[in-house]
């Protein structure tokens, strides 16, 4: 590997930080997030005790902020898991098979590209209501479409190869072909997207709890703790700065992750170790 | 040459593939290109039969409907007199055991991410090989009968030069005890130095295990050198099959002296005859012109005129049409 990949290891550190935040949040945490509220802590700026301040319930932030890591983290990726599952399935499919099974895919794929994700994501939490599993299948069910685009774009670079027609001959069934032989020669470029959609889907998860229809207060979730906080934004900043700050190192770390693993597993970007 | 009076192992009959071009919304004047127009082939037993042509000729559509990864447009393959194409078509599964492929380019026919014992153990696994013990001397055996380590089984095919991979190709079709192996210009991938050890290992093989050979190729030295019989094409069809020896020292079609008109022959001392020879076209069999008269760029897009093979001597045909 010549020099120094920052992205990969910043993006990294950003990302296990934050996740093992959200592991050994009641380890870490000196505060029940929920039921330590005492209205005559209420809006404490940071000091020793309440390191990132208190709400306007008197709770710790920093508590707060912790198990707001769990609920944004088991989004972030259960939904992308849901994403990257219908994406690869749909456009492994549709490119090895063609036909009007890869039409369908394609005009639906567009449909879904031309819908703002966000838009489709509160249609369907409107329908299902409030809850963490009714985020994971909104957020699950509306980002899979860049996924699947890179999945049937290297399927048909990948279905000429005569490893795949050898495959044929010797048995292989499609799905056992899709699954040896065309699944592990994309995960470079899927690798990539997905950490990338895990930073969008953290995002879009606080925009839906900010927005009333993601987790249901008094629970903490970052989206959710910046609704609270904005009244408070000129008294209390910091009951908003510091939810805003996770969601911005968690984006921000995923991201940077995801250019990094890019440029990583770019075959022109590496050197042969030997 | 080996005796093939017997049923032959592989019988194609009067096969046709077409592709339809143009976008069916968009361009009303949809063509059709016919690859293979009308080819009849047999495969005797423990034979190598050569398909040589230039490239679009459709020797490889030819080799891809054999191996069941092309539907013909009609026509009939039968194997051990049954039909392997259209309804009576066995299943993937059964059909692995009747043909392999090795392919021309050693670096796009193995998957990076595989090593060459899961390439290997996958298909045996497959076709019910489970047991441990028992995969790995399959495993151990076959690279033994290509000529590889035992312990090159753990490593990726990027740690291979072009000719042990060409060997891992030929490890992997043999894998399943196939009894026809289709052979995809099979060393012109490979440095010079390397061929002559891949085509003695592939004539050994085929000593060794009974196999029947189709090798599409264009390299005539190596179809000289392997073949029982060869078939050239142009075109999507056939316009000589004979035996070896009768091609390459009697060629009589128009377009087969062209081929071998084109071999580079540094020691003419060795093959007199061969230059003069060719300088001078035979005449047709009587009552007959030869079909395509002029070798130019045909109209593949047209159906080919009425033309029939007509046997010159025993078991040497050229294309030609009566007049």
């Amino acid at each position: 590997m010549r020099g120094f990949n920052l992205n990969l290891w910043l993006g990294g550190f950003l990302t296990v930080l934050v996740i093992a935040g959200a592991l050994f949040a009641p380890l870490i945490a000196s505060f029940d997030p929920v039921f330590d509220a005492n209205l005559m802590n209420s809006e404490l700026p940071p000091d020793a005790t309440f390191w990132f301040g208190t709400d306007a319930q008197g709770r710790d932030v920093f508590s707060r902020v912790l198990y707001g890591a769990q609920v944004s983290l088991t989004v972030g990726i259960v939904s992308q898991i849901i994403n990257s599952v219908i994406g690869l399935s749909l456009g492994i499919s549709a490119a090895y098979w063609g036909g009007w099974w890869d039409d369908l895919v394609n005009g639906l794929t567009n449909v879904m590209l031309a819908i703002p994700s966000l838009i489709f994501a509160l249609a369907i939490m409107a329908i299902l209501g409030p809850g963490l599993p009714s985020l994971l299948i909104a957020l699950g069910l509306t980002n899979w479409s860049w996924t699947c685009r890179i999945a049937r774009s290297s399927t048909l670079s990948l279905k000429a190869q005569n490893y795949v027609q050898a495959a044929q001959t010797l048995g292989y069934s499609d799905t056992r072909i899709m699954a040896t032989q065309l699944l592990p020669n994309m995960v470079g470029p899927i690798l990539v997207i997905s950490t990338l959609g895990i930073g969008s889907a953290v995002l879009a998860e606080a925009a839906l709890s900010f927005l009333g229809l993601g987790i249901s207060p008094p629970f903490p979730s970052w989206g959710n703790m910046l609704t609270d906080a904005r009244e408070l934004i000129v008294i209390a900043p910091w009951a908003a700065v510091f939810p805003g700050l996770a969601i911005f190192v968690t984006v921000l770390g995923f991201n940077l992750l995801g250019d990094g693993l890019r440029d990583m597993l770019d075959p022109h970007m590496r050197t042969r170790s030997e | 040459m080996k005796d093939t009076g017997a049923q032959p192992i592989l019988d194609i009959r009067d096969l046709h593939v077409h592709f339809p071009i143009g976008n069916q919304f968009f361009t009303r004047n949809k063509r059709t290109l016919h690859a293979v127009s009308g080819v009849n082939l047999s495969l005797g037993e423990g034979e190598c039969l050569s398909v040589v042509g230039e490239s679009g000729c459709g020797k490889s559509t030819t080799a891809l409907a054999v191996m069941g990864l092309q539907e013909p447009t009609s026509g009939d393959i039968l194997f051990e007199g049954n039909s392997i194409i259209g309804e009576a078509a066995p299943s993937r599964m059964d059909r692995a055991r009747i043909a392999q492929m090795v392919f021309q380019d050693p670096y796009a026919s193995l998957n990076p991410r595989q090593t060459v014992r899961s390439s290997l153990s996958g298909p045996l696994r497959l076709h019910g090989v489970t047991a441990k013990s028992e995969l790995d001397d399959r495993i151990a055996d076959i690279l033994k009968k290509v000529d590889l380590r035992p312990e090159h089984a753990a490593r990726f095919p990027h740690e291979f030069s072009g000719g042990q991979r060409q060997r891992i190709g030929i490890a992997r079709a043999l894998v399943l005890n196939p009894r026809i192996l289709m052979l995809d210009e099979p060393v012109s991938a490979l440095d010079v130095s390397v061929r002559a050890q891949i085509i003695n290992l592939l004539l050994d093989l085929q000593e060794e295990l009974s196999l029947s050979f189709i090798m599409i190729s264009h390299d005539l030295g190596v179809v000289e050198h392997m073949s029982d019989r060869v078939a050239v094409m142009y075109f999507g069809q056939i316009v000589e099959l004979g035996r070896w020896d009768a091609i390459f020292a009697n060629p009589t079609h128009p377009y087969t002296r062209k081929l071998i008109a084109t071999i580079p022959d540094p020691d003419t001392v060795l093959h007199p005859n061969r230059k003069s020879a060719l300088a001078k076209n035979p005449p047709p069999p009587q009552g007959y012109r030869f079909y395509p008269q002029s070798i130019g760029r045909p109209d593949v897009y047209a159906e080919p005129e009425k033309s029939e093979l007509v046997e010159l001597e025993p078991g040497h045909f050229i294309r030609c049409q009566a007049v």
